[in-house]
């Protein structure tokens, strides 16, 4: 026989965010907060602590059911033997009456009738602000739970004696995130002064169970993770089922690197900042860090290019904050303009992204930067609630030196700054080894960078933060020796690249329907190069604008339009052979190429409007259709590009300790899938009268993904992605009837994949992954040309990594990659004369066959990295040892020949190189 | 040193330095080399004739030896300004030539000569930027074969149509044929000059027995030298090696040979010089740096232009040619024989 469990444990609430009218609950909220989440009342609250920097919050609290309503069983569901859970949405006004109940997870089987009636008729103390009542709404989880009972025929049921112990347990997560953190240690201290010590097992979940009533303080502590400490009732009769969430020591700031898609993109992948920091092989470099993904190619040497799904560098955009930059690396990649220190999360999507962005048919790199740091340290690095405090870092190498200071701005209540600066200093020591080569040196290479933070978050649900960023890399050398290959690559050459810019952002909410986001740019790029009589000079001045709205349009669905403005007034000097493109014949030494110049000032405008649902008509589905129009005045072209993504849960994962309390124990299965089209206008060469042919169209790629998720443990996930593009209108230089050539749309290609990425989920011991991506890249000329493999092709592309803390301040990590070898375009074999020579020159043009027919030997190659950090009472010393390429590989990475082109030999990338970091921060 | 310096080295160091090589450097002569075109007229008038001689030598072990040089014409404007959309253009051409390369003029020899047809400016389209001049192009190619040049073998993919035979009709291959090409560019108004050079200095001193542009095609290399004719040198024991005493070397070239580009003054009004560089060969003993830069667009003269020689071990002549280029076609050269005591 069957019977309902006893009323007060048939529900468990779940994330209630009880909030005040103005600030409702938003369940697709990412939480990124790093504190602690305290515990709320029956009903209650995951809440993390309020951010730093805003002002004093007033205090609000959740209301407290007072009076509990027992919903009948449907008869239907006890009979079929089925159970459920319906979240429902309450409206509790002033009074503590339930105004409204509406079902925002249904469960079906009659379970959403019951419950709803049900809940109408509970009765809260009602929710207060600063003591006074307000009105609220809460999520509440009502949960129906069949009890089997032994059958025993003519006995009646023992009525239950009255509890005189509770439970006290729950669930510890890593801070920002739902991953348990094993291993680590529970003190719990009796009211009695007595206390028992346990460890949370492997899916985080910890318990005492039989406590006298009364109030425990709950001590948690896990290796690499602040302490945190925590008061707790427990009652007669209650199991108190909280979740704690535990902060990484601070190590710099926390970083994410969301992998793939955020929720409007259907799937999201998550580094941490630990696993940022201590990729083997990257430095610590948060931007390389997402080389390391699944669907990114791996780069010659330390080339900061991101090569997504077989596409071009140029066809991914890089944002910080939604605003594009043109350059992430100081001189190409020898570290990001924008430090690690001061970034929030890296959005990453290598394909289908959301109609928000545009422009490109690769991916989309969003980098965030972080709010000022204005939390109180204890002593030993302690985090503690308090804020208003200054912190600083500063940190020297071999290479530059960098200073961040953050906190509150003095006298300006609620604001919070951050301001960070370096300067290379390679120039003091790379100078004598230029002049000892022969070169004349007038100005060593150098860069800086700088980075202002101000920000004011007057709600919880609003920010306004205003930025200046910028960055300048130069040099300049006179070159003595020019190359024997092309003799006119020597002389004086300069280089100076810079981008600079002024940022305000705006998030809110409107009304408890709407919320907005908006983002205001303005600035200068510039891009100065010449080598003997070559030069390019690029000043352009961007004005950027977004502002997206979001609407809850309906139950389920919430709409957002935005749009997407680019103003970028430029002024570009060219003087410069006209290059080829890929496919096309070696036009030998640019010495012997006539010069060509342009100059032009103009204004390129670049609108953009979309529109997007986000359409929820079941817990496990969501489905993301939407559409944008570009327009670009620079080539007169309008796009329109539709957008469709989906995912749905075959099996939604278990997601909060009261489930996992209550035994339902979930591994997620998730199916996932997207089409969109996605156009990209053709680049300034293409469509400059002198350098290419005005009015091209742009170029399009239809985006197909499909895959499949699933969960093989609380750590270890597994995800699979298929993806397939499909590339038109490309431009493409072919010859005119008139014998020119010229530039036209008729190129096509194709990129088609599969990804596959098994992640075992940081815990407090270890965290590593392997991704694997198969591909193939190819591209068409015009209908009569033969295929060929891309440049940016790469086949196989495997990359195995992991990190361990090992105790005392140790970890070790180690990455291993096998990597298809680049592609080479090979030179004519005998009988054919493989080069001719250019007499113009003095050196010889090659005479190459197909283009990239040849595949040069697979690329593998070991890093392994160290760290140790020493904790003291006021500050921290960390070092780290990096050994990039520990075997010592030559990686061949090109083709080298003679004059003549008649021998060749291997070009091999980075030798073994140790690397030594040194830092201290308080 | 972490990854980031040692990436910035390598950038740096590929510039200022050049890849490591590991092959035998240009400069050193060792098989058949065509070391320079001269053309009367690097920037040519539309119907003007237009002479080019080439300065050539054999450094096979198998010299001397016969070497027969050809040169066709007749490829104007090609797609691209491409040399290689001429090939296109010969293919098409009717009918094919007995023997050689079909449809356009054939020349035998040392020098060559062309005429630039009257319409080679107008049959093409205007520059799409106004500011820039209209101008023609015409591309000349050449070979020079150890052997004898005939059509290439019939069914084989090659590039060039013509190939080199031994004297049992083998084919031969780049150590022994040497196929090229040269521009003609065509100006109603502009002119380009090829560098004015002088002579030819040996440790500081104005050298004797050096020959200058035609001068060396007509001369042949002297065999019996002695100390009152030319330079003498030391030999070194470590043959040609780094290590070997340092004997400055250069060519004398008057400064004025950097011309300003006058495209650039009357299209955008920047007063650019050409660039200029200066190669340099030698059939013996070795060179500190076998590409020097002469003048630099912006930068200016370099007066440091010239370089460094290590003698080889064994005593006897040797020989080291400079071959001045300009970015605009413009070349010529000075040969210089030494003798090694």
């Amino acid at each position: 026989m069957l019977r309902l469990p006893p009323r007060p444990s048939a529900f468990v609430a779940i994330a209630a965010v009880a909030c005040a009218w103005a600030a409702p609950a938003r369940a697709q909220d990412d939480d990124r907060g790093t504190g602690a989440v305290p515990r709320g009342g029956s009903g209650a609250v995951v809440k993390p602590p309020p951010p730093d920097g805003q002002p004093k919050k007033p205090v609000v609290v959740p209301p407290k059911l007072s009076k509990f309503v027992s919903a009948p069983y449907p008869a239907e569901a006890q009979k079929a033997g089925i159970q459920g859970d319906v979240v429902l949405k309450l409206s509790i006004d002033a009074q503590g009456k339930v105004t409204e109940a509406e079902v925002a997870e249904p469960a079906g089987h009659g379970f959403d009738d019951a419950a709803r009636s049900a809940a109408l008729e509970f009765v809260f103390e009602p929710a207060t602000r600063d003591g006074k009542p307000i009105a609220a709404k809460i999520l509440y989880k009502y949960s129906f739970t069949l009890k089997e009972v032994p059958p025993t025929p003519g006995e009646k049921p023992k009525p239950a004696d009255k509890p005189k112990t509770g439970n006290l347990g729950g669930a510890l997560r890593i801070a920002g995130t739902n991953v348990p953190l094993a291993g680590a240690e529970v003190q719990v201290t009796f009211p009695d002064g007595g206390s028992r010590r346990i460890t949370t097992g492997a899916d985080g979940s910890w318990g005492i169970a039989d406590l006298p009533p009364g109030k425990y303080r709950v001590t948690l502590r896990a290796d690499g993770f602040q302490s945190q400490e925590s008061l707790e009732d427990v009652v007669a009769g209650e199991a108190a089922e909280i979740t704690y969430r535990l902060a990484p020591e601070s190590e710099g700031f926390a970083v994410t690197v969301q992998g793939e898609r955020p929720p409007r993109e259907v799937t999201r992948r998550t580094l941490e900042r630990r696993e940022i920091s201590r990729i083997p092989g990257t430095s610590g470099d948060a931007l390389r860090s997402i080389q390391n993904l699944p669907g990114v190619a791996r780069p010659p040497g330390l080339a900061g290019l991101l090569i997504v799904r077989g596409s071009a560098p140029q066809d991914t955009n890089t944002f910080v904050d939604g605003t594009i930059v043109p350059l992430i690396y100081h001189f190409g990649g020898l570290s990001s303009v924008i430090p690690t220190e001061l970034l929030d999360r890296i959005d990453f999507y290598p394909g289908n992204f959301s109609a928000r962005y545009g422009r490109v048919m690769g991916g989309i790199v969003d980098v965030g930067l972080r709010s000022p740091d204005t939390r109180c340290d204890g002593p030993y690095g302690k985090k503690t609630e308090k804020t208003g405090c200054y912190h600083a870092l500063a940190q020297v190498d071999l290479i530059d030196a960098r200073v961040l200071a953050q906190g509150p701005i003095g006298p300006l209540k609620g604001w919070s700054f951050a301001a960070g600066a370096r300067r290379s200093w390679i120039d003091a020591w790379i100078k004598p080894v230029l002049e000892e080569s022969g070169a004349g040196v007038t100005s060593a290479p150098v860069y800086w960078d700088y980075q202002v933070i101000a920000e004011n978050k007057p709600s919880a649900k609003s920010k306004l933060s205003l930025r200046a960023y910028g960055s300048d890399d130069r040099l300049e050398i006179l070159i003595r020796d020019p190359l024997a290959a092309d003799p006119i690559l020597g002389g004086n050459i300069t280089f100076r690249t810079g981008a600079h810019r002024a940022q305000a952002l705006y998030t809110g909410e409107l009304s408890d329907d709407v919320d907005v986001s908006s983002m205001f740019s303005a600035g200068k790029n510039l891009i100065r190069f010449s080598l003997g009589n070559i030069k390019f000079e690029l000043d352009t001045y961007p004005v950027g604008a977004r502002t997206e709205f979001g609407f809850k349009a309906a139950r389920g669905f919430k709409l957002y339009a935005g749009y997407d403005f680019l103003v970028v007034p430029y002024d570009v000097t060219v003087r410069a052979p006209q290059p080829p493109r890929e496919g096309e014949p070696d036009p030998g030494p640019f010495a012997a190429k006539p010069i060509v110049e342009t100059q032009e000032a103009e204004t390129a405008f670049r609108p953009a409007w979309y529109l997007e649902g986000e359409w929820t008509p079941a817990r496990r589905l969501r489905v993301v259709p939407g559409f944008r129009v570009d327009y670009a005045r620079d080539s007169g072209q309008a796009d329109f590009s539709p957008r469709i993504n989906g995912r749905y849960d075959l099996v939604p994962s278990t997601d909060s300790s009261e489930d996992e309390a209550i035994g339902k124990k979930r591994l997620r299965t998730t199916v996932k899938g997207g089409v969109g089209l996605f156009a990209q206008p053709p680049q300034f060469q293409e469509t400059n009268p002198v350098f290419g042919t005005p009015n091209l169209e742009s170029n399009r790629a239809v985006h197909y993904s499909v895959g499949v998720e699933q969960e093989l443990s609380r750590q270890i996930e597994v995800s699979l992605e298929g993806f397939y593009k499909d590339l038109t209108n490309l431009v493409s230089r072919n010859a005119n009837s008139r014998g020119a050539f010229t530039y036209g749309n008729q190129g096509t290609g194709s990129v088609v994949g599969l990804e596959t990425l098994v992640k075992y989920k940081p815990d407090a011991r270890f965290f590593g992954w392997v991704a694997y991506t198969l591909s193939r890249s190819v591209r068409q000329n015009g209908p009569d040309d033969d295929e060929f493999l891309y440049e940016f092709d790469q086949t196989h592309n495997l990359i195995a990594l992991g990190s361990y803390r090992l105790g005392r301040g140790w970890e070790f990590g180690s990455r291993f990659r096998l990597v298809s070898g680049p592609l080479a375009t090979p030179v004519l074999k005998p009988p054919a004369l493989p080069s001719l020579y250019s007499a113009d020159s003095g050196s010889y043009a090659q005479l190459t066959g197909e283009p990239n027919s040849r595949r040069l030997p697979l690329f593998h190659q070991l890093d392994m990295r160290v760290d140790k950090s020493w904790q003291f009472k006021d500050w921290r010393f960390s070092a780290y040892l990096d050994v990039y390429n520990v075997y010592n590989n030559q990686a061949v990475e090109g083709l080298s020949y003679n004059y003549n082109y008649t021998q060749e030999t291997y070009q091999t990338g980075l030798p073994i190189i140790p690397s030594l970091g040194l830092r201290g921060e308080f | 040193m972490n990854a980031r310096d040692f990436a910035l080295v390598g950038v740096l160091s590929a510039i200022a330095l050049g890849c490591g090589a590991e092959f035998d450097p240009p400069s050193e002569i060792k098989t058949l080399r065509v070391l320079a075109v001269q053309k009367s007229a690097p920037y040519a008038k539309p119907g003007e004739k237009v002479d080019l001689q080439m300065l050539w030598h054999d450094g096979s072990k198998q010299a001397p030896r016969p070497v027969q040089v050809g040169w066709f014409s007749g490829c104007f404007n090609p797609p691209g300004d491409l040399y290689a959309g001429c090939f296109a253009q010969f293919a098409g051409a009717a009918p094919p030539a007995p023997g050689g390369p079909p449809g356009f003029d054939l020349g035998m020899g040392d020098r060559f000569s062309f005429t630039l047809p009257a319409d080679v400016i107008s049959s093409r389209p205007p520059p799409a930027d106004p500011k820039q001049p209209a101008y023609g192009l015409s591309f000349v190619f050449f070979a020079a074969c150890a052997g004898k040049l005939g059509p290439p073998p019939e069914g084989e993919a090659v590039a060039f149509p013509l190939a080199c035979y031994g004297p049992d009709d083998e084919l031969l291959g780049a150590d022994d044929f040497v196929a090229g090409y040269t521009a003609v560019y065509a100006f109603e108004k502009y002119r380009n000059q090829n560098a004015l050079v002088t002579g030819f200095r040996v440790n500081g001193e104005d050298a004797k027995g050096s020959c200058i542009d035609g001068a060396c095609i007509d001369t042949p290399l002297a065999q019996a030298l002695d100390c009152d004719t030319v330079p003498c040198i030391s030999a070194c024991s470590d043959d040609g090696d780094a290590d070997c005493p340092e004997i400055a070397i250069g060519p004398v070239i008057d400064p004025a040979s950097a011309e300003v580009d006058q495209i650039s003054v009357d299209a955008y009004g920047k007063k650019y010089s050409e660039q200029m560089w200066v190669n340099y060969y030698v059939d013996r003993g070795s060179l500190k740096s076998e590409l020097r830069l002469l003048n630099d667009a912006t930068a200016g003269w370099n007066s440091d232009y010239g370089t460094k020689l290590f003698a080889p071990k064994k005593p006897g002549p040797m020989t080291v040619w400079a071959v001045v280029h300009d970015n605009r076609g413009g070349s010529a050269w000075v040969r210089q024989q030494l003798l090694v005591q």
